[in-house]
C-alpha cells in the first residue's frame, strides 16, 4: 500500500473499529462502510475492493445472507424462473473480494462521529459511508394498509418471501377468482415492473386458471411502455386485464386487508388476491442518517455524493439524482461512478468522467421480451439523459424472442458484476 | 431444346450459388466479426493505441450485461477478442452499419480513444 498525506491522516485519526477485515494491510487503511447488499451496494462494495487491490477496508453491511434480486421476480411469478435461481449468497465477496459482510440491520448513523449502529448491538465506524438501502413505504399511502397487513394483501416489491406468498395465494386462488393489483405513484421502484408482473400472472392464470380476472387499480395517467404492455395484452390475454385508471378511482383506493375488499370511488369490490404496492420513499436508513429531503436523499451525479454529507454517498432506488429511473442496472451503474470517486478520494487513484447507463427488460409472454433504455451524463444539477430507445409496437417475433434472450445474458452478467 | 434446358438449369444453378453465398455471409455478418461486410475502419482509427486503466474504467458499463468473465448466453462474449475485431466491431455500431438499439446508444457516446482503450482492456481478458 502506498501511503499518502491523505490516508495518513485518516488513519491516524480514525478509531479503531468494533468490526474489521483480516489485518493484511494494517489498521492504517482508509474504512469504507456500505449499507445495503442489493444491485447498488453490492456493486460498489465489490468494485472499491477489488480497484483498490486490498487498500481500503470494505465492510458490507447487509441484513439477509441470501439475497433475491427484484429484477426477475416477475419471471418467478410467471413460472420462468425457479425461486432458487433469483437467489445469491455473499460467499464470494467475503472470500474472494476480502469484504467484512456483516448480516445485520444497520440503526443509525451517527454521521459527526462516522460510526454506524447494528441491529445487534455493534458499531462500524467509516470514513466514507455509501448508503443504498432501497425502498421502504410510505404510511398511509393506500388508506387501510399497513405492514401488519402484507401477507393478507402482499406487496411483493422487496423480494423474497413476500415474492413467494404472492405467487402461492395466486396459484390457490379459486377458479374465476380476481387479482387485483394497486399500482403505485410516480416515482417507484423498477417503472415496467407492476406490469410486467401483471403480464407473468396472466401468463400463469392463462394455463391454470382461464376464467380468473385481473384488476389494475392504476393512480397514473401514463406508465412506462404503456403501449406495448397492452398491445401484448390484448394479443396474448384477450378479455382477462381490466385497468381502471385515475380519474374513473384508479386514485386513492381504499382497501379492506381482513375482508379482501377494495373500495374504488366509494363502491366496495370483493377480490380474491390483492397485490397493494404502496407509494415508496427511500430505506429508512437513509432518513436516520439525515440525507433525505421529503422522501427521497438527494445526490450530486458527478460522484453520487449527498447534497446534505459530503462523506456520504447514496445509490439506487433511495436517491433523487435526476433523469434515471429506479431500477437494479441503474444502482449499478451509479455504483461505479460512486466507486471511482470513493477510491479517487481515499487514495489518489485516478478519475474519470461519470458515464450511466440503464436499460430495463420486461417479459410480455413467452419468448415476447421489450425493453427501453438511456444513456445519462452528470450535471451540475443532476444525473441528465443523453439519449434513449425503446421496443417498438408490431415488432417482429425474433425482435422480441432476441430481446427476452438478451435478458437473460443480462441477469447472467450484472449479477456475476454484483456478487463476483 | 436440351441445350435451352441445360442453359436454364445452370443459370439456376448459379443463381442458387449467389443466393447461398449471400445468406451465409448474411448470417455471418449478423452474428460475428468480419471484415468484408462493406463496413470498414480507418487506419488512423486502427493505430490509436487504447489506455488499458482507462478502459478498465469504462469496461464497468459493459459488465452490467456482458458477461465479465465471459460466459456467452443471450449476450455475446467480449473477452479476448483481438483488439482490431472489438474496434471494427464498435465503429460498425458507432456508424449504425450494425444495428442494436443498446450497442449504437452506447458506442455513439465513446470516442475513438475511448474504443480504442476498452478494446485493448478487453484483449487482455482471457478466460
Amino acid at each position: 500500500m502506498k501511503l499518502n498525506r491523505r490516508n495518513f491522516i485518516s488513519a491516524s485519526a480514525g478509531i479503531a473499529a468494533t468490526i474489521s477485515s483480516p489485518m493484511v494491510f494494517g489498521a492504517s487503511r482508509p474504512k469504507v462502510v456500505v449499507i445495503g447488499g442489493g444491485a447498488g451496494g453490492a456493486t460498489a462494495a465489490r468494485y472499491i475492493a477489488k480497484d483498490s487491490k486490498g487498500a481500503i477496508d470494505v465492510t458490507l453491511v447487509e441484513p439477509t445472507r441470501s439475497y433475491y434480486t427484484c429484477f426477475f421476480s416477475n419471471l418467478y411469478l410467471g413460472g420462468f424462473r425457479d425461486f432458487d435461481s433469483i437467489g445469491h449468497s455473499y460467499g464470494k465477496l467475503a472470500s474472494d473480494y476480502g469484504i467484512n459482510v456483516v448480516h445485520d440491520w444497520a440503526v443509525d448513523v451517527d454521521s459527526s462521529g462516522k460510526t454506524v449502529s447494528l441491529a445487534g448491538g455493534g458499531t462500524v465506524n467509516y470514513d466514507k459511508l455509501i448508503l443504498s438501502p432501497g425502498i421502504d413505504f410510505v404510511d398511509n399511502s393506500v388508506p387501510g394498509w399497513d405492514l401488519s397487513s402484507q401477507n393478507k394483501m402482499p406487496h411483493s416489491y422487496k423480494a423474497g418471501s413476500q415474492t413467494q406468498l404472492l405467487n402461492a395465494q395466486i396459484e390457490n386462488m379459486r377458479q374465476g377468482g380476481t387479482y387485483c393489483m394497486v399500482a403505485p405513484p410516480n416515482p417507484y421502484r423498477c417503472p415496467p415492473g407492476p406490469y410486467e408482473r401483471v403480464s407473468m400472472v396472466a401468463h400463469k392464470l392463462k394455463k391454470t386458471n382461464p376464467s380468473a380476472k385481473i384488476l389494475i387499480l392504476e393512480p397514473k395517467p401514463k406508465f412506462s411502455k404503456q403501449g406495448l404492455f397492452e398491445e401484448g395484452w390484448s394479443k396474448h390475454y384477450p378479455g382477462m386485464i381490466e385497468m381502471i385508471g385515475p380519474e374513473m378511482g384508479g386514485k386513492g383506493v381504499e382497501v379492506r386487508p381482513a375482508s379482501m375488499e377494495v373500495i374504488i370511488d366509494g363502491e366496495t369490490e370483493k377480490v380474491d388476491v390483492c397485490n397493494v404496492i404502496p407509494a415508496m420513499k427511500a430505506g429508512k436508513i437513509a432518513e436516520l442518517a439525515g440525507v433525505t429531503d421529503g422522501n427521497w436523499a438527494p445526490t450530486i451525479a458527478h460522484t453520487m455524493q449527498s447534497r446534505k454529507n459530503s462523506d456520504i454517498h447514496i445509490l439506487g432506488d433511495a436517491a433523487a439524482q435526476g433523469d434515471m429511473p429506479k431500477s437494479g442496472f441503474s444502482a449499478n451503474s451509479q455504483a461505479k461512478v460512486c466507486s471511482m470517486a470513493v477510491r479517487g478520494e481515499l487514495t489518489d487513484s485516478k478519475v474519470f468522467p461519470a458515464k450511466f447507463s440503464n436499460t430495463c427488460w420486461s417479459l410480455v409472454d413467452t419468448n415476447d421480451g421489450i425493453k427501453v433504455g438511456a444513456s445519462y451524463e452528470a450535471t451540475d444539477e443532476k444525473i441528465a439523459k443523453v439519449s434513449g430507445f425503446v421496443s417498438k409496437t408490431g415488432e417482429d417475433a425474433s425482435v422480441r424472442k432476441a430481446t427476452y434472450e438478451e435478458s437473460l445474458g443480462w441477469y447472467a452478467g450484472i449479477t456475476s458484476d454484483m456478487f463476483g | 431444346m436440351y441445350n435451352l434446358i441445360m442453359k436454364s438449369l445452370s443459370l439456376l444453378f448459379i443463381c442458387l450459388i449467389i443466393y447461398f453465398k449471400f445468406f451465409i455471409f448474411a448470417i455471418f455478418a449478423s452474428q460475428e466479426v468480419s471484415d468484408d461486410d462493406g463496413f470498414e475502419v480507418s487506419d488512423e482509427i486502427l493505430a490509436i493505441v487504447g489506455d488499458i486503466d482507462y478502459g478498465e474504467y469504462l469496461s464497468s458499463e459493459c459488465t452490467t450485461c456482458h458477461h465479465a468473465q465471459g460466459l456467452d448466453e443471450g449476450i455475446p462474449s467480449i473477452t479476448g477478442w483481438p483488439v482490431e475485431s472489438f474496434v471494427w466491431a464498435l465503429h460498425s455500431y458507432k456508424s449504425g452499419a450494425r444495428k442494436h438499439p443498446i450497442m449504437e446508444m452506447i458506442t455513439q457516446r465513446l470516442s475513438n480513444e475511448e474504443i480504442a482503450s476498452l478494446a485493448i482492456f478487453f484483449e487482455s481478458i482471457n478466460n
